[in-house]
């Protein structure tokens, strides 16, 4: 509804056969905030996530990235505005074990045919406390260090969202501290727009706004947030799930 | 994107490294068949020996020319008689007239020495006139060289193509399967931004530059083999001495572009594959495969099965002595075998379940290979191509080989066989029977359009010839065979007891007028026609069969000049040729299988380390990994050996309904020793990395 939505969610859903991953989901994410996503296993926060971002499709509903329908997109247009608009970072990194740091920096620009100035990859690498790595492989990288490489490489093309599927699933926690700092700051000085799946309270903490979502549906959500209002209401959520399958699995 | 293509290529040399030698080596074998094969279609000049210094040669006529009816025209056609007839006596008194005439050898040709035109004059189309090379067509079998190339040109046809067969089916499949196993890193260059153009362009790539750096080392390759391949030829007596291979361009220009189109062709159905996968879908970890039969290639094996069945029932009720011929036994069961490989992966996981084994390493060993179905059909397929190939070229020719054997040894009553060369008539001993027959041809014509040569046996003793054949008569009575009768079989026209045939004999005189006394079944196809030596003009007794008269009649049996034995048929399966042809194909499958294998157990190492982190101990990983190698083999040599039923099953219906003796050979040995080496291959291929990837 508020005309500087960098995402937009309008009844989406997504079934995996008969599991209604996400079931109905209106959300709007804010241009030039840090939105934290969460929710018990299975809650679909990870589907939302991706359809958001185009990387899966909905079976309904509408996805506008920076007033961009989603909806129709061949796989190539798709692909083009998800070079040009969208930046994804996973938990696992996913760099090309093959390339150096400043080759997988650089590759959403060569992919697009563009011409990739060394001091602009060197730069971004900088920018996320890398300066000196570029040649390195993922191998000779720590895990942080990796994470680090992805968001780089996820900035490279200044995309209006930049989405994170659990970025700090795979870190230790001081590790997992110094990439949520950078990811804060990219907020505040450069105001850009971030939304992340997390199960973490400490991480979801560092938000402006957090998303809770259950069995596909929208439980919820809490804004400036602390690590103990997110720790209670994860606890209360998770209870109320537990209590509602009488004892079924939650994972 | 050129240097992501480089880059790829410089990390994963190892899988590539695969592929380039399978489509070297197939580019290779198919430059040497080319060449072999270039060399067989022209016979080298002689130089005549006969009438070498005399300047023009008259022949006598060496072929039948009987006008038909094509279309609302009369045209001459020609057959060739067995051997040239003497020159005509007036011709000869004309030339003899005018001319020095030279005799040498027999009377079916003279030297002249006079200009060409004057005798073509003289002599018209009563006789042929020779001159320059053409002269050495009055040599002694100036048809030899041809005659050896045609066998070898057989040979390397077949060769060639079970090659190109086997080579386009691993190298198309090596290529699918190591698309299939960077699935991942497809969807990591999809995450980063790639689209599917340009990752199925970046296969392509791929696959050109592979296929062109291997067509061109194959083709260096070919050209080293070539040479080699006329030496084993000849040392093996496949080949005349003379044989040496040519400088044919084509073969080189075949090759090579049917390895870049192999190699691209496997890149696009692999390609369109890769583009098709969704980012996410791509990373998420499935190593159960679910969609391991592409439609379109459920379709095409679907229509190649089809097809080589429907071939194969349509040749055996429309055709069976086709079924005999190695043209088809070669090609037919080929459809058969791609069409079950192509639908491999429906059969694997049924196939894999069906194991019994129990224990940790048993359960693993059935639900990997169910659950990682493109790897067990990538492993069973070649399996089961060099298997079902083994299977059906051995079995048929062996089991056609065996019938001829059988159907010889059923149609004789005699004890004892005299074969050679030109034997001399022998005078039965007392108490004996002795039937001499000689090979000879008859031509009929078949309808208004045709005539046809027959292979025909001539018999010197009808009333011999008549106690001691026990030949399939379906009608009459061989016992009415006399100078003015015949004994047909069922290929003939005109094929009742009491009907008349007009025959031209073997030297072209005729057409006479004979009756047909007796009608006999089609057989393997050696059943041929019978009649008596007065109407078979200059053949020449080669077989004697008698009986009763005890040592006597041995002795007189070995003064004609033959061997005396038992009867063995002459023409026994080209064993080294058949040799050569399923060693290509083994050759082939055991660089496809260790190729597959030690792409496929070098990605596992993830899955091994959870195994290990379970509490298995490094031997019984390696069990589990060998296990399933060797289940995936056995799954193949069992689909393989069904193709071979299936080929045989139809041969043996075939030899039922040509009333021949049906008598199937499966090639055990043969097909034993093709797995066999298949299963150490692949165990030995999926051991090492996994001895590896648990160290």
């Amino acid at each position: 509804m508020t005309p500087n939505a960098a995402v937009r969610l309008r009844r989406l859903t997504r079934h995996h056969r008969d599991v209604h991953a996400l079931d109905g989901v209106d959300l709007d994410f804010h241009a030039g905030t840090f939105t934290a996503v969460m929710g018990p296993s299975g809650s679909g926060k990870s589907t939302l996530l991706q359809c958001a971002a185009g990387l899966d499709r909905p079976t309904a509903g509408t996805v506008e990235v920076g007033g961009v329908a989603l909806e129709g997109l061949s796989e190539r247009r798709l692909t083009l505005l998800r070079r040009d608009r969208i930046g994804f970072v996973f938990q696992s990194f996913n760099l090309l074990p093959s390339l150096t740091a400043a080759q997988n920096v650089a590759l959403p620009l060569r992919l697009a045919g563009r011409r990739v100035s060394r001091p602009a990859v060197r730069e971004a690498l900088a920018r996320v406390g890398l300066a000196g790595r570029e040649r390195h492989r993922p191998g000779e990288l720590s895990g942080g260090q990796q994470q680090r490489v992805a968001i780089a490489r996820a900035l490279i093309t200044r995309p209006a969202v930049l989405f994170g599927d659990e970025p700090t699933g795979a870190l230790d926690s001081t590790t997992s501290r110094e990439v949520l700092d950078m990811l804060r700051d990219l907020v505040d000085r450069e105001s850009q727009t971030i939304v992340m799946v997390t199960h973490d309270p400490v991480a979801a903490s560092r938000a402006d706004r957090v998303v809770f979502l259950t069995d596909g549906r929208v439980a919820g959500e809490l804004t400036g947030p602390t690590v103990e209002t997110v720790t209670a209401r994860m606890t209360g959520l998770e209870t109320d799930r537990v209590g509602a399958s009488a004892g079924g699995a939650a994972c | 994107m050129l240097s992501v293509v480089l880059s790829g290529l410089r990390d994963r040399w190892a899988s590539f490294l695969g592929g380039f030698v399978a489509l070297a080596l197939g580019v290779g074998l198919l430059v040497t068949m080319g060449l072999g094969l270039s060399a067989t279609f022209h016979a080298p000049e002689r130089s005549p020996q006969r009438f070498a210094s005399s300047p023009v040669v008259v022949q006598g006529r060496d072929r039948l020319t009987v006008d038909v009816r094509r279309g609302p025209d009369t045209v001459p056609v020609e057959q060739r008689l067995d051997r040239p007839q003497p020159v005509d006596d007036d011709v000869l008194r004309a030339l003899r007239a005018r001319w020095t005439v030279t005799a040498s050898g027999g009377p079916d040709a003279v030297g002249v020495d006079a200009p060409a035109a004057d005798v073509r004059a003289l002599v018209g189309d009563r006789a042929r006139v020779l001159t320059g090379n053409e002269r050495a067509r009055a040599d002694p079998d100036p048809e030899r060289d041809a005659r050896a190339l045609v066998t070898l040109n057989a040979l390397l046809g077949t060769s060639g193509g079970v090659t190109a067969f086997v080579s386009v089916f691993v190298v198309a499949s090596t290529f699918a399967f190591a698309v299939a196993l960077r699935r991942r890193e497809f969807g990591l260059l999809r995450t980063a931004g790639a689209t599917p153009g340009q990752i199925r362009r970046l296969l392509l790539a791929e696959a050109a530059v592979l296929g062109v750096l291997a067509s061109a080392a194959g083709c260096a390759l070919g050209a080293l083999g070539a040479p080699l391949l006329a030496r084993t030829l000849v040392d093996g007596g496949l080949a005349p001495a003379w044989f040496t291979i040519g400088d044919a361009a084509w073969p080189f220009h075949a090759a090579f572009w049917t390895g870049v189109t192999v190699a691209l062709a496997g890149a696009v159905a692999a390609s369109r594959r890769a583009g098709k996968v969704g980012p996410a879908a791509a990373l998420r970890e499935a190593d159960v495969d679910a969609d391991a039969l592409p439609l379109g290639r459920a379709v095409l094996g679907t229509a190649l099965l089809l097809a080589g069945l429907g071939l194969l029932a349509w040749t055996c009720a429309t055709d069976p002595s086709a079924l005999l011929k190695r043209k088809t036994y070669t090609t037919l069961p080929m459809l058969l075998t791609s069409g079950v490989a192509l639908l491999s992966p429906l059969l694997v996981r049924p196939a894999a379940r069906l194991l019994r084994a129990r224990g940790a390493v048993g359960t693993l060993v059935r639900e990997n290979s169910a659950a990682a179905v493109r790897r067990t059909a990538a492993v069973a397929a070649p399996v089961l191509v060099t298997v079902a190939l083994a299977g059906t070229l051995f079995g048929s020719a062996a089991s056609v080989t065996r019938a001829k054997e059988v159907e010889a040894r059923e149609q004789t009553a005699a004890q004892y066989v005299a074969r050679g060369e030109g034997l001399a008539a022998v005078a039965a001993p007392e108490g004996a029977v002795v039937s001499p027959t000689g090979a000879t041809s008859v031509f009929v014509r078949d309808g208004d359009e045709a005539v046809v040569k027959y292979g025909a046996r001539a018999v010197a003793d009808p009333a011999a010839f008549a106690e001691l054949a026990r030949l399939p008569v379906v009608a009459g009575d061989l016992r009415d065979l006399d100078d003015r009768s015949i004994v047909v079989n069922e290929e003939f026209e005109r094929r009742r007891v009491g009907e008349t045939v007009d025959v031209w004999r073997a030297d072209g005189s005729g057409p006479v007028r004979l009756r047909i006394v007796a009608v006999l079944t089609l057989g393997t196809g050696d059943n041929g026609p019978y009649v008596t030596r007065a109407n078979a003009p200059g053949a020449v007794l080669d077989r004697i069969d008698a009986r009763g008269g005890g040592a006597a009649t041995v002795r007189a049996l070995e003064a004609s000049g033959g061997t005396v034995g038992h009867l063995v048929t002459g023409a026994s399966p080209n064993r080294l040729g058949m040799v050569l042809v399923l060693g290509i194909a083994l050759v082939y499958t055991v660089i496809g299988l260790a190729n597959t294998l030690l792409m496929a157990t070098s990605v596992r190492g993830g899955e091994l380390a959870s195994l290990r982190l379970a509490g298995a101990t490094r031997g019984q990983i390696l069990r589990v990994v060998t296990g399933e190698a060797a289940l995936a083999v056995a799954i193949g040599t069992v689909l393989g050996l069904m193709v071979t039923g299936v080929v045989l099953g139809t041969l043996g219906a075939g030899l039922a309904t040509l009333s021949a003796p049906v008598a199937l050979v499966v090639p055990w040995p043969v097909a034993g020793t093709a797995a066999g080496v298949c299963a150490t291959v692949a165990i030995a291929a999926s051991a090492i990395p996994a001895w590896r990837l648990t160290r």
